[in-house]
């Protein structure tokens, strides 16, 4: 037993340190970049580019990037795609998945299988682009909105979110003679708002990094979002860094590379902004919400769309540990009021997996006999 | 929402036999749902099925500019010939399946080590600040990661290279070498995303029975032992799903990182399927073979991932799933 004890120690010391080198790493990248970014051109030439920490620090750079009407610009593009474009994608999302959720709907089945095939078969870069054109988005702000405005896992993340609502609250809605939108409204959205926030937030930090689509879709450079702007600031085949040497003509005292940090640094701060807010969320099933889609999926493509099937059992597990924003309230309070007469202690246990628990189970009984 | 008709399925409509009104009186009275569903049904339509459709018609065509897609000619097979005996693209073709394959030998146990770790970490304050250090940089976009990446490798002013420099040896032209376009695109690409990859594997180590590590740590079990017994079988499954997918992106080698950190220097082992598509088949107006290429990328991908599915399920017994 003392050796055991020894052994969790040496493999506890031995995991914190290789977690904390990894988190080193992840962060050390960071401060080093903010280094750089507040360096003087002097300091620079003088320790030979190799500075972690300024000794004389300067916001010169952040100065000069502020000054350009480029950088400007492109960060209201950014800003404004970031929440154009959310916003759309949540309502078209709250409202598809809220259809998708009505398990008496026919076609319903259908519908789902078109959506979530999406997600294993794309048309590609080139019939895409042929469609923004025909489409007539080319050099339009909305190119970089509509051809990605609903994202299949999100819209199944939230319909599973409202299948799993507990029935008793539409149920009374509707025999109060609740319609379809102001069920939605004051009742679904409200219940689905963490799910939607979710969503949301992820989908804002998706738009604040997206660039590629302004590469394929714009060529009025007036309309590129900041992480354009970045790429042709950074890259080295750059062909305009023009913005960046109308930026450094005016200024000796930082260099080019100090520019370029405080301008990555400029493109992290927004995300670094939303991230506590998308930390709330990471825990609560977007993932396994999408690994559900999947399973969906494959099963939907294998036997057949099972429309009638789904109306008694979903094709998951329903009470599900992994997904917490997704698991359903336990039914026994949702069939009845919560009364007096229930107390939770009345409430019947949670079912385990059989086999987990039977496996469990003889170690246990061990421990109550080498205890005695 | 236009005209307040009674919601409840009203009792006049006895005319018809009754089976084959039901699902005729059952879409009536959905009708409104079919109308919010409306915006959603035409965005896939034009903005998912539309492209697909496209792609179907473009790959069997020879799509010149300024020729609309319904008047240029059919070519049949022409463009798939192209692609497998143009030198060039068949290389892109091979780069694509070396860095993808790469990827995934190089990212796959990284994250699946470090879950397991977080899992098995004792303290559960230092837990969390250290799990919310390693998912940052998920969050950055690929340019962000490039200017990073930049400012430790870059030739003249890098980090590494300043350090190379310290220590006596010659500085390295990262960016610029054939040899090294690969390590650091994959390694930055871990870099990125090996925090973000534990979470789906921690949401399965976190329903792990715990009387199972009780069970085991009674029995003797010390913690790499209880790491082989209890947690890598509690996780197999997803670690099946996750392998499963990433196979599924076989031809997907991450272009959007590629673009911008590739140039003609690195061209040769640096041009994959998505790059190659973007520089020849957009700019360059190669759309029909640009689009079989993509068609073929997207073909093999969905038949991996079916595959894949149908294989671990013959296997293990339970699927991926």
């Amino acid at each position: 037993m003392k050796s055991n004890s020894a052994g969790e120690r040496a493999y506890q010391i031995v995991i914190h340190l290789i977690v904390l080198l990894v988190a080193a790493s992840a962060v050390f990248p960071l401060l080093y970049v903010i280094g750089m970014s507040l360096t003087t051109k002097s300091e620079m030439i003088a320790r030979d580019y190799f500075v972690i920490v300024p000794h004389a620090p300067t916001l010169e750079a952040y100065k000069r990037i502020m000054s350009s009407s480029v950088i400007w610009h492109s960060f209201v593009v950014s800003v404004l795609r970031s929440t154009v474009g959310p916003l759309l994608t949540l309502t078209l999302t709250a409202i598809g998945a809220y259809v998708l959720a009505q398990r008496t709907l026919p076609g319903r089945g259908i519908f789902l299988f078109f959506i979530l095939a999406t997600i294993l078969f794309n048309g590609g870069l080139i019939p895409t682009y042929l469609v923004v054109e025909q489409t007539g988005l080319i050099d339009s702000f909305w190119s970089m909105i509509l051809p990605i405005m609903v994202d299949s896992f999100g819209l199944l993340v939230i319909k599973i979110f409202i299948e799993n609502l507990p029935d008793g609250l539409t149920e009374s809605a509707r025999i109060d003679g609740a319609g379809d939108w102001s069920m939605l409204w004051r009742i679904v959205l409200p219940l689905a708002a963490p799910a939607l926030a979710a969503i949301g937030l992820f989908n804002l930090v998706a738009h604040w990094n997206s660039w590629f689509d302004a590469l394929l879709y714009l060529n009025d450079k007036s309309l590129y979002p900041l992480q354009m702007v970045l790429k042709n600031m950074l890259t080295i085949d750059s062909v305009s860094g023009d913005s960046m040497n109308a930026m450094l003509k005016t200024s000796q005292s930082i260099s080019t590379e100090t520019l370029k940090m405080a301008a990555v640094v400029v493109g992290i701060i927004p995300v670094l902004c939303v991230y506590p807010f998308l930390q709330k969320h990471f825990a609560k099933g977007m993932y396994m919400g999408s690994v559900k889609g999947l399973r969906h999926l494959l099963l939907l493509s294998k036997g057949g769309i099972p429309v009638k099937k789904e109306n008694v059992t979903p094709p998951w597990p329903r009470p599900s540990p992994l997904v917490p924003c997704l698991a359903p309230a336990p039914a026994t309070e949702t069939a009845t009021r919560p009364s007096k007469h229930r107390r939770p202690a009345a409430r019947p246990p949670p079912p385990a997996q059989p086999g987990k628990r039977a496996s469990s189970r003889p170690g246990a009984m061990r421990e109550r006999r080498s205890r005695s | 929402m236009a005209q307040p008709v009674p919601a409840a399925p009203s009792v006049s409509a006895p005319e018809a036999p009754a089976a084959e009104v039901t699902l005729w009186r059952r879409i009536v009275r959905h009708r409104m749902l079919y109308l919010m569903f409306l915006p959603v049904a035409v965005y896939y339509i034009v903005f998912r099925y539309w492209p697909i459709g496209l792609a179907w018609i473009v790959a069997f065509k020879d799509l010149k500019l300024g020729m609309g897609v319904f008047d240029s000619a059919w070519v049949g097979l022409d463009n798939f010939r192209v692609m497998f005996e143009d030198p060039e693209i068949v290389n892109v073709l091979r780069n694509t399946v070396e860095i993808s394959l790469l990827r995934i030998v190089v990212g796959f146990f990284p994250p699946i080590i470090l879950a397991i770790m977080f899992h098995d970490l004792s303290s559960g304050k230092l837990k969390k600040w250290l799990q919310s250090a390693v998912y940052i940089p998920h969050f950055f976009s690929w340019v962000i990661i490039f200017g990073i990446v930049f400012a430790f490798f870059s030739t003249g002013t890098g980090f590494v290279n300043n350090v190379l420099e310290a220590m006596g040896l010659p500085r390295v032209e990262f960016f610029l070498s054939e040899g090294w376009f690969r390590p650091i695109l994959i390694g930055s690409a871990l870099w990125k995303e090996i925090g973000w990859s534990t979470i789906i594997y921690l949401a399965a180590l976190s329903t792990i029975d715990a009387q199972l590590y009780e069970a085991a740590r009674i029995d003797g079990a010390g913690p790499i032992r209880r790491i082989f017994a209890v947690t890598l079988p509690g996780i197999l499954p997803v670690v099946t799903f996750v392998l499963c997918l990433s196979l599924g992106n076989i031809l997907f080698a991450g272009g959007e990182q590629i673009l911008l950190f590739y140039n003609k220097a690195v061209l040769d082992t640096a041009d994959v399927i998505e790059t190659w598509v973007y520089r020849e088949g957009l700019s360059r107006l190669q759309f029909s073979v640009g689009t079989a290429v993509g068609l073929f990328q997207s073909l093999i991908g969905m038949v991996v991932i079916l595959a894949g599915n149908t294989l671990a399920k013959r296997y293990t017994g339970r699927g991926i799933w």
